[in-house]
């Protein structure tokens, strides 16, 4: 026995041994030996609730470590490069040789766009999973940003951390007679309004063509139309949305304000991209009224947007769940205390009834052993700050005064004759001295206990003659208190003998109150006591 | 003890006090107790450093000001074209042109390696020229040569010619055909300022509207509604070579609320003069202007054009620079609102003498619909937006609000890990 103790308890010696002894005063945590504590399985509940309570409270802050929240920044725009890319790929019903795409730009430049800068390529015209350019695509948030940007990169470029510049991905469709033309690249813009257009040959540009009416069909679908850097999975407002024309003269124009924009997530590199937003005018018109064809109008906000999104850092994560911790702790113990100090002085401080569950444990057989327990009230007797539950189920202890040791059933046992508990003749003489000071322990008492020293107890509790019951230690609440006989009926001892024993400092036990103050004397006192005893 | 009032209030203790008695201490208790004190210093030091910290808000408002007139001022040097063929035009999409800006404008010379000739403060030739008339006869009426004379017929000074000239649509091509030009030695000014730069310094006011302003050579007038810009002393071959090269040493905008300078004019009455200069940017306020400057570099809002130099060597080349002008606010800690005004620039140059065509660096073939004029040429424009970057701090209560969370939190948490080691030992010692 004696080796495995010490195996345990090494760890806790070492801890021990950490600190010199001296240095022992300086702890500040009041720890009381676990008799002065009471406990009860009501509160057994709230401590359990309380742990999930500050539990989920603490969910909200390790969230907001590990997701944070987005912050958004607004500044001026500090990027003075003069050039910006501008990435395309859009399909129009109409064969390529028909179509011409160009780029004027507030200077007064016009760029060819038809034979350099932009591929066009036969194809068919299928408009797949497209849809009609729809609300503006819910604003992506960083993380979201970050990942669809890191979407098209594969298991390689993470691991060896290449930011691979993501292409346009060439036509796969190449029917023999083409009757619709893909125009895709990226081009290098002036960063500067502008406006990029798709016009047909002979109705817009001089040109020695001229193409039919009959052959005109502006219907087109965008798969990609975006700014700055090329990343395909991005979502943009025009990504994926398509126009059918039913007229051979029509003019889509699509207005676009262009922002330049940063997406900071938690733990990665900064994305500079451009968000734009679009409105989009589709206009029918007669031969000669203006020019069809398909217009990107864009320009430039000086005002760039960050979107940072921001974590707390480990240490305010620390901060913030011993706050919370502690807070709810101490807030709930004292929610406690004040409950039970104002249900106490709501329903009078003569005794507090605990609904307790509790064996039933007065029956014996079966029933003891199979039986669930009963729910009864159980009076509670203030010991301290702590309660003692009543001991005796059958007993009918409803009176008053038997619970509280500041009460005055003591005196009431203590009066002479008129109390049918005074079975003992012999009660006589001894009493006497007693009954004028009930409080005083009987000098014929023979209990062999002696009264503990007074720094055991946190307040003077009158005495109760102490000589009752053979040595028992102060009952902690829940303990089964049935406990053995009776006590012997000794001569000259006070009235309750006759009571069942157990661990009531009441009733005087082993603790030995220390001879006190006598009791209060309530008028009341003799009229309650019939019941008390049998 | 307290009676009355006093003995009721002891039952609402709820700090029950434990008797030294009845406490146990023990060593671990102890060793816990110093490293919650650690922890809680630190952590209280950590809260202290975010209570001082200044954090900077920036919040974005639609710009609601009115009538006001935005002036830009600028300091830029041309190292190889002489004052004389500099000359600062404004034009805005509201149509309002101003040539040739005198006024509010100073023009330095500055000699072959840059440094300024003292005493010369003059656009053109007029120092001496002045001094010259003052030796002529009273009546002494030149002729203007075909130009379109002026009100009182008579053009005394070759600029008055020159200036006939432009009037009347013709370029001032042959000065040394002209009497007056022989007589002030204008031609042998233009050869010996050729090699000469200038310094432009001051301030153009325009409105709040876009428009461009542009430094060019040459005087520019009005034909048929069209500007058209007389170029020929510049590209006249004078034995230098001229370019556009520049160095931008400041470039900012300000705005000056109309009714203050209308009642710094008149000087009406102190209060009204306070009233309406409280309106305009404050960086006419010398004193609000230092915190203004000081707040930017912390922010890193510095005007990005400042300090950029663009060298070439070929005559006919053109600078653009493209500005996007947005209102700024800044809020100091103490509270002062301070105005002014930030921009973003992009910039291209191009080569005139290429002609209309030409490639981008992509390869891109691309023509050019203006056929451009060798100069600087600032083209700017009004955001709508407004913004606003507010100095923050947290509050002392949150900062105390805080500590008492630290400490009661370190401690609970301390004492509960403390209790329960506690009844370890003890469960542990039982058996």
């Amino acid at each position: 026995m004696a080796t495995i103790s010490e195996e345990d308890t090494s760890i806790l010696d070492k801890l021990d041994s950490v600190v010199p002894a001296p240095l022992a005063q300086f702890d500040a945590f009041p720890k009381l030996p676990s008799t002065y504590k009471s406990r009860s399985e009501s509160r057994g509940f709230m401590t359990v609730f309380v742990c999930i309570l500050a539990f989920l409270l603490m969910l909200n802050d390790i969230g907001e470590f590990m997701f944070g929240w987005p912050d958004y920044e607004f500044s001026v725009d500090k990027d003075t490069s003069s050039f910006m890319n501008i990435n395309v790929d859009l399909v129009v019903k109409m064969p390529c040789r028909y179509i011409s795409v160009d780029l004027r730009d507030a200077i007064g430049d016009r760029l060819f766009l038809s034979g350099s800068g932009l591929k066009r390529d036969g194809t068919r015209f299928d408009v797949g999973q497209a849809t009609k350019l729809k609300e503006h695509a819910a604003m992506l948030s960083a993380t979201q940003a970050v990942a669809q940007s890191r979407k098209s990169l594969g298991f390689f470029d993470t691991l060896l951390r290449r930011n691979s510049k993501a292409e346009i991905a060439p036509t796969y469709d190449h029917p023999p007679h083409p009757s619709a033309c893909r125009v895709y690249g990226t081009i290098e813009v002036k960063k500067v309004t502008a406006n990029l257009h798709i016009t047909t040959l002979g109705h817009g540009y001089a040109s020695r063509e001229h193409v039919n009416h009959n052959l005109m069909n502006l219907s087109h679908v965008i798969t990609e139309f975006s700014f700055g850097p090329y990343f395909p999975d991005i979502v943009q407002p025009l990504d994926y949305s398509f126009e059918l024309a039913k007229d051979p003269f029509v003019a889509y124009q699509y207005f676009l304000h262009v922002v330049p924009t940063t997406y900071i997530a938690p733990r990665s590199a900064p994305l500079h991209t451009h968000q734009y937003s679009v409105t989009h005018y589709t206009r029918v018109m007669e031969h000669n009224q203006g020019t069809p064809g398909i217009f990107f109008k864009f320009d430039l906000d000086p005002m760039s947007l960050t979107i940072h999104q921001r974590t707390t850092t480990f240490t305010q994560l620390m901060i913030r769940c011993v706050g919370v911790i502690g807070g709810v702790f101490v807030c709930m113990s004292y929610a406690i205390r004040i409950s039970t100090h104002a249900v106490k002085v709501v329903t009078g401080s003569e005794e507090e009834f605990i609904v307790s569950a509790r064996s039933s444990g007065a029956k014996g057989g079966l029933r003891s052993k199979w039986g669930g327990g009963e729910i009864r009230a159980r009076k509670m007797v203030q010991q301290g700050t702590g309660w003692t539950m009543e001991s005796n189920p059958g007993s009918p202890a409803v009176g008053s005064g038997y619970g509280s040791y500041t009460n005055t059933p003591l005196s009431q046992s203590f009066s002479p004759a008129p109390s049918p508990y005074l079975g003992s003749p012999s009660f006589g003489s001894p009493m006497i001295p007693s009954s004028s000071n009930p409080g005083t322990p009987l000098p014929g008492s023979s209990f062999p206990t002696s009264p503990r020293p007074s720094s055991l107890y946190q307040s003077k509790t009158p005495s109760m003659s102490a000589g009752l019951f053979p040595g028992s230690n102060a009952a902690t609440i829940g303990s089964s208190s049935l406990s053995g006989a009776y006590p012997p009926s000794v001569p000259g001892a006070p009235s309750y003998s006759n009571f069942p024993p157990t661990p009531n400092p009441v009733n005087g036990n082993g603790n030995g109150f220390p001879a006190g103050p006598p009791p209060r004397r309530t008028p009341s006192s003799g009229s309650g006591s019939g019941k008390k005893d049998d | 003890m307290a009676k009355g009032f006093l003995a009721n209030l002891k039952g609402v203790d709820a700090f029950g006090k434990t008797t030294d008695d009845v406490k146990i201490k023990t060593r671990t208790g102890a060793f816990l107790t110093l490293v919650s004190a650690a922890i809680i210093l630190s952590f209280t030091l950590m809260e202290f450093i975010d209570y001082r910290r200044i954090y900077t808000d920036t919040s974005l408002l639609v710009d609601r000001s009115r009538g006001e007139k935005l002036s830009m001022r600028m300091n830029v040097t041309f190292p190889r074209v002489p004052c004389y063929l500099v000359s600062v035009d404004v034009m805005d999409i509201s149509g309002e042109t101003q040539r040739d800006i005198t006024h509010s404008i100073r023009k330095a010379r500055l000699d072959s390696s840059g440094k300024e000739i003292r005493g010369s403060r003059s656009t053109s030739l007029k120092n001496e020229v002045e001094k010259y008339t003052e030796d002529q006869s009273a009546d002494y009426c030149g002729s203007c040569y075909g130009g379109l004379e002026p009100a009182n017929g008579c053009c005394n000074t070759c600029e008055e010619v020159r200036t006939a000239y432009i009037n009347k649509g013709w370029s001032f091509s042959n000065p040394d055909s002209i009497e007056q030009c022989k007589k002030e030695g204008w031609a042998d000014k233009l050869k010996e300022q050729a090699n000469e730069g200038c310094n432009v310094v001051g301030r153009v006011r325009v409105n709040k509207v876009a428009g461009n302003i542009h430094l060019s050579p040459g005087r520019s007038f009005r034909s048929s509604s069209r500007d058209v810009y007389e170029l020929v002393p510049y590209l006249r071959d004078d034995g230098s070579k001229h370019d556009y090269s520049h160095t931008i040493h400041e470039l900012t905008f300000e705005s000056q609320h109309p009714l203050s300078v209308l009642f710094g004019l008149l000087l009406i009455s102190a209060a009204s003069l306070y009233y309406f200069t409280s309106l305009d940017d404050d960086d006419y306020n010398f004193r609000k202007s230092r915190v203004t400057k000081e707040m930017r570099k912390r922010l890193g809002l510095d005007d990005p054009l400042k300090g950029t130099t663009r060298t070439t060597n070929k005559p006919r080349y053109m600078y653009q620079y493209f500005l996007k002008v947005v209102s700024t606010h800044f809020r100091t800690i103490d509270g002062q609102l301070l105005k002014s005004h930030q921009y973003s620039a992009t910039h291209f140059e191009r080569d005139i003498a290429e002609g209309g065509q030409g490639d981008t660096p992509q390869g891109v073939y691309l023509q050019h619909g203006v056929s451009g004029v060798p100069g600087v040429f600032f083209n700017f424009e009004i955001s709508p937006i407004l913004v606003v970057h507010t100095d923050t701090r947290q509050s002392f209560a949150h900062f105390v609000t805080s500590t008492c969370a630290i400490i009661g939190g370190v401690l609970t948490v301390a004492s509960l890990f403390d209790s329960m080691l506690f009844a370890t030992t003890r469960a542990l010692k039982k058996h």
